[in-house]
């Protein structure tokens, strides 16, 4: 399946192709940010209940802060189990990160030390989170600017065991692990062949922003070469999981968009085993 | 392609953060923009994003004291009747859809209507909705003469959308006297005391408002 983010700047076309002509969509499904859809009864989750009806829907947090030192914050994932009860998605996911500080929300995706107490930290709280909201979640690689001396496990190690304790699923953002590649100097391809296909969920694909002294995931042009061969490698190991296109800023027309998610769909067909 | 400073790092996040408030700012408040003008917008607006750190897990709603905080800046009125008209639009906008209600003559004499939330007066100087709906055009050739009239205006939910009308002074202070007193019997005294008259057609659109309340 294939799919791209939904934001409201696409709204006019959706809206009109879904009552004029449902078939020259040529996505699968569509994902909107689960946050997005808290703080409103207007036309967001209006438009949202709309896509509902004609196509599967995938909700992608950002805010959950799982790897936060905090309590969990019930208050977020009341609201959090109330759209998925609104809308039944077919995929949850967030980031394994943290994202603020007591109240404040810092709206960023911060690393974390990939070691044993960062494990036993994690395991439960994950389990709390899918006991909460009654359903398994997938955790997101995030791309990140530093990373912590207090590690002692590879990214994709502590992402494989993490999965595999806390009994939740990976969803492979494959441009995350390509800029975190170039900006923290190892193999990609070592990454994604690391992690069992049975493990992911959902694959994610954007393009990033080339800042000179590092990589910079800005959601704000089309995929990278680099990151569309290491997607052709990833799929062609026989992972078969939704796939979608996200696109952030400087947010093009609809078809464009459209125009990368089909570019995906026919690396799958060309490289997947069948 | 190497590892960053730590510096680096701090100054990517920085940036990144206040970029990321500045923007949701600059999204709620787009005419205010305009009518600010850059250099004052940026201006306020990185301050404000150093008062106010995000609480929020949604950035749609960021933003939410703007108006206080452009009021204690001494800001001209028109920018804060556009900041308030703004800010009332998107909360309005965030409600369910409603649809009108037909008003029996018990309505009239009994029901309480709530215009304290969902519902936005506005009186300015300026046509702020002509100049509003402009907004993503950009400031460029815009001359503020063009829009330089007395308006008043209605905001509340309708069924396809927030609901701007146009109103006149009197139904401006009728609706002002309905919100504070709830109810019509107390609003009909008042304006005898007050000695307004109105007009059957002014009173016909206040109805029609008051059906969506």
């Amino acid at each position: 399946m294939f799919g791209v983010g939904l934001r409201h700047q696409h709204f006019p076309h959706l809206l009109n192709a879904l009552d004029e002509n449902r078939d020259a969509l040529q996505v699968n499904w569509f994902e909107g940010i689960t946050e997005n859809f808290f703080d409103t009864e207007g036309r967001p989750l209006q438009v949202l209940e709309k896509v509902r009806r004609d196509f599967p829907v995938g909700l992608h947090g950002v805010s959950l802060s799982i790897a936060s030192s905090e309590d969990l914050n019930l208050d977020y994932l009341k609201k959090v189990k109330t759209l998925y009860q609104r809308i039944d998605p077919m995929v949850v996911s967030d980031h394994l990160c943290w994202t603020g500080h007591r109240a404040t929300n810092l709206h960023n995706l911060l690393p974390i030390a990939y070691n044993q107490e960062s494990l036993n930290h994690l395991i439960p709280r994950i389990q709390k989170v899918q006991e909460y909201l009654g359903r398994q979640i997938s955790l997101e690689n995030l791309s990140a600017y530093f990373d912590l001396k207090t590690s002692t496990m590879t990214e994709w190690d502590f992402l494989k065991v993490l999965a595999q304790k806390a009994g939740c699923k990976l969803l492979l953002d494959i441009n995350n692990v390509y800029v975190n590649s170039q900006n923290h100097g190892f193999d990609p391809y070592a990454y994604v062949d690391a992690i069992p296909n049975s493990l992911i969920t959902e694959v994610h694909l954007a393009g990033f922003s080339n800042m000179g002294t590092h990589l910079f995931d800005t959601h704000s042009c089309p995929v990278w070469d680099p990151v569309w061969d290491l997607y052709a490698h990833k799929m062609k190991s026989g992972l078969k999981v939704p796939v979608l296109v996200e696109w952030d800023e400087e947010i093009p027309d609809y078809l464009v968009l459209e125009a990368e998610m089909l570019k995906a769909q026919k690396i799958f067909q060309k490289v997947s085993p069948g | 392609m190497g590892k960053l400073s730590s510096e680096d790092v701090i100054t990517v996040y920085r940036n990144d953060y206040d970029a990321r408030l500045f923007e949701a700012l600059g999204k709620n408040y787009e005419a205010t923009w305009i009518l600010m003008g850059d250099e004052d917008f940026k201006s306020f607006g990185a301050e404000y994003v150093r008062l106010y750190p995000s609480t929020f897990t949604n950035l749609t709603v960021y933003g939410d004291k703007f108006c206080e905080f452009l009021e204690s800046k001494n800001t001209e009125e028109m920018i804060l009747e556009m900041a308030r008209f703004e800010k009332n639009f998107w909360e309005i906008f965030h409600l369910a859809p409603k649809s009108p209600q037909a008003l029996t003559p018990d309505d009239l004499q009994n029901k309480k209507f709530d215009l304290t939330s969902g519902f936005y007066l506005s009186k300015s100087c300026l046509k702020l909705h002509a100049l509003w709906l402009l907004r993503e055009g950009g400031s460029e050739n815009l001359s503020l003469d063009d829009f330089l009239e007395d308006e008043c205006l209605a905001l509340f939910k309708g069924e396809n959308g927030v609901m701007v009308k146009r109103i006149t002074a009197i139904q401006f202070q009728v609706l002002g006297l309905i919100r504070e007193m709830n109810n019509l019997t107390e609003v009909f005294s008042e304006l005898d005391a007050l000695k307004i008259e109105t007009t059957q057609e002014e009173w016909s659109q206040i109805f029609s408002i008051l059906a969506y309340i």
